[in-house]
């Protein structure tokens, strides 16, 4: 069998302080995905979560520890498009249309037909006819998929997902669940889905990691016992709520730990 | 239909201001202040204007003194502004180095420079040029500085995650970004362009409107004096709607998030 598609070996995130000694952030995370997995991180505000998936894509360095994308060490790698950021606000270029958008990440790397790419990623997401729309020009759901297919569009071997859907309201999210679905079915990427919904990271995922609070480690991690493909209905299975409540308790007991919701 | 109507509405509210303000202008030229080396009716000023446009043609001069002069420094404000301006922003270096001398200048009045600068340049183009120039370089420098300064760190990230060179993020993601800065900086030279343009050629000029404000003051030739300041006034709308269509070709993407 083929080896993990992204490898964490004792990663480790520290912030240096001034005369003090540095803060850490995340701690000893070991955690591998195999190839096509849909793996969710939830935990309480501030666990450092957000921070693991930009030091995964390199957008802070890490303190200590490796990363390893099929088998070979990220920094190595640095120079690919071997991964795919959906970030959680509107990052979308206000002044590119949603193809140019998606051609960012396309543009100077020698892709044949470039555009034909793009199209079909906005294909993809359901935006054919929305080529020449501007950001502003897009509800926050349409925003977030075109987000999505710009992260695709360079053919990622992992997918970063960053709280994609907290900004729409919950109509919208559940939507775009569904669609981030049916989408991964289609492409089979290995995704990476931080989140502090619980509910939402049940419904995506294969595995649910849990978190401890600052510094972040973790703290367990579950099998999603549900088949695919998944339905909204399976919100009501009675496996689903036994996970939601499992994870729920762990939640709550780290937010105890760290002070409790005051603190939040 | 409703916006069609709000934008009728409110066209229809600037004209009425406009005609509100020339009637009181001849109401009062003509019965309150009735005295021609003070004030003259609107009516009188477009007649003059009518003169000095079709039967002697003397506008023409000075429109055209005025406007080379316009365009030499607010050009090289542009030139040389914008790229400054950038670099301050991008390097700290060139920020230290600059930043002493962009406070002083800004904040000295522009007036103080004209006569050392025309001891500098002579009588001649140059150093209206140059009077010109300093009055446009600093909101355009300032703007472009600072439009590059205020990018949203996101979208550098976003440029890092897609792995974009530093030259493509200077392209593709910080110009584009500071565009609308760097063009409301070069909106607001215009404004301050003029005035440098009336200042200069206060000083020892034998042509240009400022020399025509300027002389026609100095001999109680009023209808003349608003000639040319009116002249001034249409040369300024023309450069603000210049750029307001450059503005809507360069950055096509703020054109549904703008005022009119």
């Amino acid at each position: 069998m083929a080896g993990p598609v992204l490898e964490l070996r004792n990663l480790n995130k520290e912030i240096a302080r001034k005369d003090r000694e540095p803060f850490t952030i995340f701690k000893n995370i070991n955690l591998s995905l195999r190839d096509g997995e849909f793996v969710s991180v939830v935990g309480p505000s501030g666990c450092g979560k957000t921070t693991m998936l930009r030091v995964i894509n390199g957008l802070m360095p890490r303190t200590s520890g490796e990363i390893f994308i099929d088998g070979k060490s990220a920094s190595e790698l640095d120079h690919e498009l071997v991964m795919g950021f959906v970030f959680q606000g509107a990052s979308l270029l206000p002044w590119r249309t949603s193809l140019k958008n998606v051609l960012l990440g396309l543009e100077g790397r020698g892709a044949n037909a470039p555009e034909n790419i793009a199209r079909k990623y906005l294909d993809l997401v359901g935006l054919s006819g929305f080529e020449n729309h501007y950001p502003h020009e897009l509800s926050g759901g349409m925003q977030q998929r075109v987000n999505l297919a710009r992260a695709l569009a360079v053919n990622p071997r992992i997918l970063l997902m960053d709280e994609p859907f907290a900004a729409l309201d919950a109509q919208t999210r559940n939507f775009m669940q569904l669609e981030l679905l049916r989408i991964w079915r289609e492409t089979k990427k290995t995704v990476i889905f931080v989140t502090h919904m619980i509910a939402e990271a049940i419904l995506l995922s294969d595995r649910v990691i849990v978190f401890s609070h600052r510094p972040g480690t973790i703290r367990s991690e579950f099998q999603v016992p549900l088949e695919r493909p998944r339905t909204m209905e399976m919100r009501a299975d009675p496996r689903f709520l036994e996970l939601e409540n499992i994870l729920w308790k762990q939640i709550e007991a780290e937010v105890n730990a760290s002070g409790g919701f005051a603190q939040m | 239909m409703s916006e069609r109507t709000d934008k009728t509405i409110s066209n229809l509210l600037k004209l009425g201001s406009i005609i509100a303000g020339l009637v009181l202008w001849h109401v009062l030229a003509v019965y309150v202040v009735n005295d021609p080396t003070f004030l003259v009716s609107p009516l009188v000023v477009v007649h003059t204007a009518y003169d000095m446009l079709f039967v002697t043609g003397e506008l023409y001069p000075h429109l055209f003194a005025s406007g080379w002069i316009f365009f030499y420094g607010f050009a090289l404000a542009i030139l040389a502004g914008v790229p400054l301006g950038f670099l301050m922003a991008l390097s700290p270096a060139v920020r230290d180095y600059v930043n002493p001398w962009m406070t002083t200048l800004y904040s000295t009045p522009r007036i103080a420079f004209a006569p050392i600068l025309l001891l500098w340049f002579g009588i001649g183009g140059g150093a209206k040029v140059a009077i010109v120039f300093l009055g446009c370089l600093f909101p355009i420098l300032i703007n472009s500085f600072y439009g590059m300064r205020v990018v949203n760190r996101d979208y550098v990230e976003l440029a890092r995650s897609f792995r974009l060179k530093p030259w493509a993020l200077f392209v593709k993601i910080l110009l584009p970004a500071a565009m609308p800065f760097v063009l409301a900086g070069i909106r607001l030279s215009i404004g301050r362009g003029l005035t440098s343009v009336a200042i200069a050629e206060w000083f020892g000029a034998t042509e240009g409107l400022g020399y025509l404000v300027f002389f026609a003051g100095q001999t109680l030739n009023i209808p003349t004096l608003f000639v040319g300041v009116a002249a001034f006034a249409v040369l300024g709308i023309l450069g603000f709607e210049i750029i307001r269509r450059v503005e809507a070709f360069v950055t096509p993407w703020r054109k549904g998030s703008q005022g009119g």
